[in-house]
This record gives structure tokens, sequence and C-alpha cells, in this order.
């Protein structure tokens, strides 16, 4: 029964699953912190996760124009709905990073690839450059 | 020998005076755009020689290099005035370019 109640003790001890992830969480460098920003956003691009990695100011700027955090999440996310993004490469440099991604079945797969240039700042992506062939993404989706 | 970020500086500061025999190509580099997949460097200069015809200068904007890769972000100013910007990726092995990736819009290209 002591040993009973010693155990019963200890797992009172344990700390609540939250901080638990936050011990975790503490342990990563900022590099890895970065990465794991940047594979967030890509890998839920038109869900509600993707959004929360992006700043208050964010921009995003792409050969058809330039979106602020509102007309991303209306306008330009939708579009990845339901397709699965595939990130070929990152590079990071301190808060710059630079992503290669393709997406297949979509209208995109002709151009194949994208690269966007991201700028983070303070734990969140506040700018995107995105460089893509607009050119032919148009003539599909109108063919 | 240059690092690979020293290599793709030199590279894309020969572009203005189109100086290809100095560029630091592979006789088998891979150039793949919004234009297609040219292999070898014959071909390659021969297809950008009217592509950067006209180019006075190439602006760095970003480089992030991190092992034989290499990827630039970019404004090439026409004499004309007119700025495209473009960014691509490129593999380095023993000093010389094998492999460029090039993302833009075509439809801005001779703007």
């Amino acid at each position: 029964m002591a040993d009973l109640n010693k155990h019963i003790r200890a797992l009172q001890d344990l700390p609540a699953p939250d901080s638990i992830w936050d011990a975790i969480e503490s342990t990563l460098t900022d590099r890895e912190r970065s990465l794991a920003l940047i594979r967030t956003f890509y890998a839920s691009l038109e869900e509600e996760p993707a959004l929360h990695q992006l700043s208050e100011d964010f921009q995003y700027q792409t050969p058809l124009g330039t979106y602020d955090l509102k007309a991303f999440g209306h306008y330009h996310a939708p579009l990845f709905r339901g397709k699965e993004l595939r990130i070929e490469q990152i590079l990071l440099d301190g808060h710059q990073a630079v992503v290669r991604y393709s997406i297949p079945g979509t209208a995109l797969t002709d151009t194949n690839l994208a690269t966007d240039w991201l700028t983070l700042n303070h734990g969140k992506i506040q700018h995107i450059r995105s460089y893509f062939d607009a050119a032919a993404l148009s003539n599909k989706m109108i063919g | 020998m240059k690092t690979p970020e020293q290599t793709v500086r030199y590279y894309l500061s020969l572009i203005p005076a189109q100086d290809f025999e100095n560029m630091p190509l592979h006789e088998m580099v891979r150039h793949e755009s919004p234009y297609g997949e040219v292999l070898g460097r014959r071909v390659f200069t021969e297809a950008c020689r009217s592509l950067v015809a006209g180019t006075r200068e190439i602006v760095i904007k970003s480089c992030i290099a991190q092992g034989d890769t290499v990827a630039v972000e970019y404004e090439a100013i026409k004499d004309t005035g007119s700025r495209f910007e473009l960014s691509e990726w490129f593999r380095i092995v023993d000093g010389k370019i094998v492999e460029i990736k090039a993302f833009f819009d075509g439809s801005r290209f001779n703007a």
C-alpha cells in the first residue's frame, strides 16, 4: 500500500500535458523551430493552422498581386484545398528562408514548381514573395 | 576554388556582358524554366543569348547557400529600365554549375 501511495504521488507530481509540450518545444533550436513553422504552414495551407503561422501584418506577394492576411485567408488559401503540396527543398538563413515546392494534380502541375522567399519574425511568417509562372497557370485555368 | 555562393555570384556578374565563355558552367549543365528544359552548355548558352540581351545590371536581393545548393532572388534590369524579378536554384559540383532551376512569370519576361 505504501508503494501504491508513492506511485500515486509520483503521478500527481508529473507536469500537465501542456507543460510537457512546452518543455519539448523549449529544447528546439531556433532553426528547428523555424523549419517546424514552415513545414506546418505548407502542410495545411488551406486550413486554420496555416493562418496561425502568419503575422498580423502578413503580406503575400505573387505575380498575380499582393495579398494581406485577410485576403490570403479568403481568396488564396482555398485554392489549395484538397491538394497535396510537396516540399522539394527548404534553405534557411536566420530570419529568411526559401522553399521550393510542387502541387501535383492542380493547374500548377504544368509549371510544376514554385519558389517562395519567406521572412520570419517573432515565430511567425511575415512576408512571402512567391515566384511561379502565372502565365502558364492562367492559360491552364482558362483552357 | 570558389564557394558555391561565390560561383553563383560570379556567374550572375557575367550576365550583363554576356560573357558566356567565362561562366562557370558544367558541360552537361541542365536548365529548367517555364520555357522548358535544356541540357548542355552549348545549347543553354545559345538559348540564353537572346534572353539576356540588353540586360544592363543584375541586382541580387537575397541569397541562401547550403551545401552544394544556392538559391538566389534577383532583378535583371534592362537597358530600357524595365525590371524583371526571378528566383533561381543552383547546384554546384567542383566549382561548376551543373543545374539551374528558374522560377519566373513568363508573361513579364520581355515586358
